[in-house]
């Protein structure tokens, strides 16, 4: 481990070694328009191109420039560059305000800009998503969804309606590290994964890490989905919203005081049960199903050299049938950064973060109802510092700290109630991580990315907690509240380097691995908020994973077209899954209901991107498999996971066709998942049952679907934006099997049937947007 | 399905299903062409409270493949009760084999080993009777569930209400038959609901009853490794699964598929109005 550390110390210490007197430059890059910081923008100095960075995620940018005059250039994406001369006698803070191409350039809405930064930057297994970029792509009931267009990426799958969820690279759902303004959201959808919980006008981008995150993130195996919140207008006050056929939403935003301080409020609400209105049957007009989202975000530039934001975010969703069911579930998180300069190139981020979810589901039984009660609440705190050490070398250390309370599940029943009462004692941990990651360039064609992450889990007490060896009950122990139950310690290692071939090609190799205490029970094959989660303990180990990617990639024409093409291998270990007749229901000993097991999961992910111009957007396709072994399963053998998907094809498309005119298409092709369809027959008691083989050895039907969209802006002026967006949902209504089942045939009771449900063919839909 | 807690879950994506398939949702048979497969051997065993014990061996079909004759004859097939008695029983049609002295009684211990012929197969279980448990009151109504065009639902629901024995965890099985015929099959416990008066709801989806039919449940006391087996088939557990089926884990050891049940009953029948 120190070895480790030294390392990385002297890696960052090594480029210290220089002669000639420099200076640095640092600042805040920005739109001119709303003040919304830029993050990934390149600062270069034109005359000395080897001298440049990028700007962190949060805007900010340092570079040590040498003494003299230079020309600094800024770029971003869709923004016009700017040209910025300095004379370096000292060091120096300027903040830099960019302009959005698109208002300049009226005439046709294309990208014109020139970027290289999937070839430079040292990142393999990474997409970056802007609001600007996925606006136009078509989506569910026209409701622009960040999570929903990622998985058109390679590696990210969603499964099939009504099974939500993003796969990346073999992993499965609760594998995702899901960020909100750094509080983690632990089940980001609404109404069977139709939906995310990411209001888009909320959201400014996303960045994911397909389990090749550096050590600053950590926690879960497969990916870092990192999530930020708009920071709202801190130079004119705005307002922005649409009204469509399922759902409205409405944004405030604007200065606090005017270059220092803004605020963003933005909410969501459908309204599915008013469509249920017009249904003649009254059991079901009376029937409840919406959702909302309430994003909000606060931030204020104290001085100079302390910055403090304040985000927050509820979400939830309801169901109800009147005298018989309902159910809620949501999440809620809240974040507190502090962001402090000590010095130009050293800076530091304080977080304080909350995050729960919960649901409740209650059942009216005559004469009485009753309620089943169960949760997460997590309380975070970190604490990191940025040291720009040079311009070869950006080093991040810091640690956090992450205490857990699982409501493992409770039973409200009155005494009238068919059930007595019963609550399941609550589970109390504590995640612990402390890390290093440095970012550092040896050479101008070679950049490293080293981290280590030393991460420690502690289940505490109090409660009585259990043994179990061979399905069978071996112990159980009772704590106290200061009690140590058990405590893990694992190093988690990363490494990444590219080695620039030229401006127009590199090669990336990435190596790491990743640990993760907190295990989500899936209870049911579709997705239904009602899992349990779990920790690590006596009989759940941590689950861990290695992953080995390679990269290679390519642009052409100005960067007009962005290839790349990258392959991994990932072995996880200790796998968590419910063994067959499991008893789940308010059980104590649930753990005595598991089975474990180990993966792995290899592919191949080809995108090709036309990033600009009045057509843009990729081709992704990725060609992978996904194996589990579990000793309990196919007598030990490796069998297909369910979310094993062969083939993932997406198409995306955008297209200016007018000037006020914009069409958009997306087809998505995939192979059915892995299923277990009966290969015999046979009665018990009567009744005709089916006999099952291998697991996963069948599949369902392949799954393709095209959307189409159109947004036409109606007016467009200084004063005045509104659009009308059509979308078109599986355009050419491909039923899509969403089940298969099987029974004796109505007509002829001897042959067997195969049924299959699907969910919905075409679903058009109509927004109106406007921006004052 | 039945309406008591441990099917929250099932009522969860049930009311889901019915808000969601109000929207959309629909379903069609389809074209679907079956693998082959060896063929299974499939133990059905039981002794009832006061019957005599009756054991049918057959064998796994091809789905859709006109099996004809799926019958295990010429199987050697003994019990033994834990007072002494044991008894070969007789093969009294194909596959179809009983006891003539051995009858069911609760609390007994019951041992079964089954050899088949060529000695190719030595299943062998064993299994408890527990005490019987009545049925109180039996009735059935239409169902407040509201169904809709592409969703069946079910349109009847029946109630079986019982007075849960609170000194002993129970198992129960309800086998539901419609003018003689079996038509569906539940399982429950009473871990929740220990020592209370139950109304067990039995929604089945494809019922069909009409004035004057004849319903009768039988309440069957059971073991738990009988109750997880049959649980491997309920409706619940198929939602965890979702199109992925599973052989439920049989109780007879040797075998893939089938069970041994030694089981008290209690059986109630009533006339639709």
């Amino acid at each position: 481990m120190k070895r480790y550390l030294y390392i990385l110390a002297l890696l960052s210490i090594l480029p210290f070694t220089n002669a000639q007197q420099k200076y640095t430059i640092s600042g805040y890059i920005s739109d001119i328009h709303n003040g919304e910081t830029l993050s990934g923008a390149t600062v270069i100095l034109k005359d000395l191109p080897e001298y440049g960075v990028a700007s962190d995620s949060y805007g900010y940018f340092s570079i040590i420039v040498p003494e003299g005059k230079h020309t600094i250039k800024i770029n971003y994406i869709g923004y016009q560059g700017i040209e910025y001369p300095v004379d370096m006698t000292n060091n120096i803070r300027q903040d830099f305000k960019m302009e959005f191409l698109s208002t300049l350039l009226a005439e046709v809405n294309v990208y014109p800009y020139k970027q290289n930064d999937n070839i430079i930057k040292n990142s393999i297994g990474m997409e970056k998503l802007t609001i600007n970029e996925i606006k136009n792509v078509p989506v569910f009931f026209g409701e622009p969804d960040i999570l929903k267009t990622i998985s058109l990426t390679p590696g990210i799958t969603s499964l099939r309606e009504g099974y939500g969820g993003s796969f990346v690279r073999g992993g499965n759902n609760s594998q995702n590290l899901i960020l909100l303004d750094e509080a983690v959201v632990y089940y980001p959808y609404h109404l069977l994964g139709f939906f995310s919980t990411f209001n888009n006008d909320a959201i400014k981008d996303v960045t994911i890490y397909k389990g090749t995150a550096p050590a600053y993130y950590g926690g879960r195996l497969s990916s870092v989905m990192d999530i930020r919140m708009k920071e709202g207008n801190n130079q004119s006050f705005g307002a922005s919203g649409g009204i469509g056929l399922i759902s409205s939403r409405l944004t405030l935003e604007g200065p606090i005081v005017k270059d220092r301080g803004s605020f963003i409020v933005s909410g969501r609400r459908t309204y599915v049960d008013m469509l249920l209105k017009l249904a003649n049957n009254p059991d079901i007009s009376n029937n409840t199903l919406n959702f909302y989202d309430i994003n909000a975000k606060v931030n204020f530039k104290i001085n100079d050299n302390n910055r403090i934001f304040i985000s927050a975010y509820q979400g939830r969703d309801a169901f109800a049938v009147p005298n018989h069911f309902g159910m809620s579930w949501g999440n809620r998180t809240a974040t507190c950064r502090l962001k402090h300069f000590w010095h130009d190139k050293l800076y530091s981020n304080t977080f304080v973060a909350y995050s729960d979810f919960d649901y409740d589901v209650a059942l009216a039984f005559e004469p009485s109802t009753f309620n089943l009660l169960s949760g997460i609440k997590s309380v975070y705190f970190k604490h990191e510092f940025s040291f720009f050490v040079n311009n070869r070398s950006m080093l991040h250390v810091g640690f956090d700290n992450i205490w857990h309370n699982i409501k493992t599940g409770q039973l409200k029943a009155d005494d009238n109630a068919i059930v007595h009462p019963k609550e399941l004692e609550d589970r109390f941990g504590q995640e612990r991580a402390m890390y290093l990651n440095n970012e550092y360039k040896p050479a101008d064609n070679w950049s490293l990315n080293l981290g280590l992450r030393i991460s420690r889990f502690r289940l505490h007490g109090p409660g009585t907690f259990y043994k179990y060896e061979n399905g069978l009950l071996k112990d159980s122990l009772v704590y106290t509240s200061t009690s140590r139950i058990k405590t893990y310690i694992t190093p988690e290692k990363r490494f990444n380097i590219t080695h620039i071939i030229n401006q127009k090609q590199s090669v990336k190799f990435d190596y790491s691995s990743n640990t993760q205490n907190i295990h989500l029970i899936s209870t049911s094959d579709a997705s239904l908020p009602i899992d349990i989660w779990l920790m690590t303990g006596y009989n759940v180990k941590p689950q861990a994973s290695d992953q080995v990617s390679l990269g290679y990639y390519r642009n052409s024409k100005d960067d007009m077209y962005q290839f790349s093409v990258e392959t991994y291998y990932k072995w996880v270990i200790n796998q968590v899954d419910l063994k067959n007749e499991a008893d789940i229901m308010a059980n104590e000993h649930l753990e005595r209901e598991l089975v474990y097991g180990k993966g792995r999961s290899y592919g191949l992910e080809f995108m090709l991107k036309k990033a600009y111009g009045r057509l843009y957007g990729w081709v992704a396709y990725s060609l992978s498999r996904t194996e589990l072994n579990m000793p309990e399963v196919n007598n030990g053998q490796w069998y297909p996971a369910r979310h094993d998907i062969t083939n993932d094809l997406s198409v995306v498309g955008v297209y200016q066709l007018l000037k006020d005119l914009t069409i958009s298409a997306t087809w998505v092709y995939q192979t059915g998942n892995a299923v277990t369809f009966p290969i015999g027959t046979y009665t018990i008691n009567g009744e005709t049952k089916y006999l099952y083989g291998d697991r996963n050895s069948n599949r369902m039907p392949d799954y393709h679907r095209l959307d189409l969209g159109l947004t036409w802006k109606i007016k467009s002026n200084s004063k005045y934006d509104s659009s009308i967006n059509l979308s078109v949902y599986n355009a050419y209504a491909r039923k899509n099997a969403f089940s298969i089942d099987f029974k004796p045939d109505p007509e002829n009771p001897e042959e067997t049937q195969a049924v299959m449900t699907y969910l919905f063919t075409a679903i058009p839909s109509l927004t109106y947007s406007f921006t004052i | 399905m039945k309406r008591t807690y441990s099917n929250i879950r099932l009522e969860v994506v049930i009311s889901i299903m019915i808000l969601t398939s109000t929207i959309f949702s629909c379903t069609e048979p389809i074209e679907f062409s079956f693998e082959p497969s060896t063929p299974q051997l499939v133990v059905e065993a039981k002794i009832a409270e006061l019957q005599y014990a009756e054991v049918q061996l057959t064998k796994t079909a091809n789905i859709n493949a006109n099996a004809s004759d799926n019958f295990v004859r010429n199987a050697l097939i003994v019990i033994e009760d834990n007072m002494g008695n044991s008894e070969t029983l007789t093969e009294v049609s194909p596959g179809r084999y009983l006891s003539s002295n051995i009858k069911g009684k609760t609390g007994v211990n019951y041992k079964l080993s089954i050899l088949t012929d060529g000695h190719t197969q030595i299943l062998k279980s064993e299994d408890i009777m527990p005490k019987p448990v009545n049925i109180s009151r039996l009735r059935a109504r239409k169902s407040i569930l509201p169904g809709s065009d592409c969703l069946s639902l079910p349109e009847w629901e029946v109630i079986v209400e019982y007075d849960d024995p609170a000194n002993e965890v129970n198992y129960y099985r309800f086998v539901e038959y419609i003018n003689g015929k079996v038509n569906s099959s539940y399982v429950e416990n009473d871990k929740l609901n220990n020592g209370k008066s139950n109304k067990s709801f039995l929604t089945c989806a494809n019922r069909n009853l009409n004035s004057g039919d004849t319903l009768t449940i039988e309440m069957q006391s059971i073991s738990k490794s009988v109750y997880e087996y049959f649980y491997g088939f309920s409706q619940l557990n198929k939602i965890m699964q979702g199109t992925s089926g599973t052989n439920p884990t049989s109780n007879v050891i040797g075998a893939n598929l089938g069970y041994f049940s030694a089981y008290s009953v209690h059986v109630k029948s009533i006339i639709i109005e």
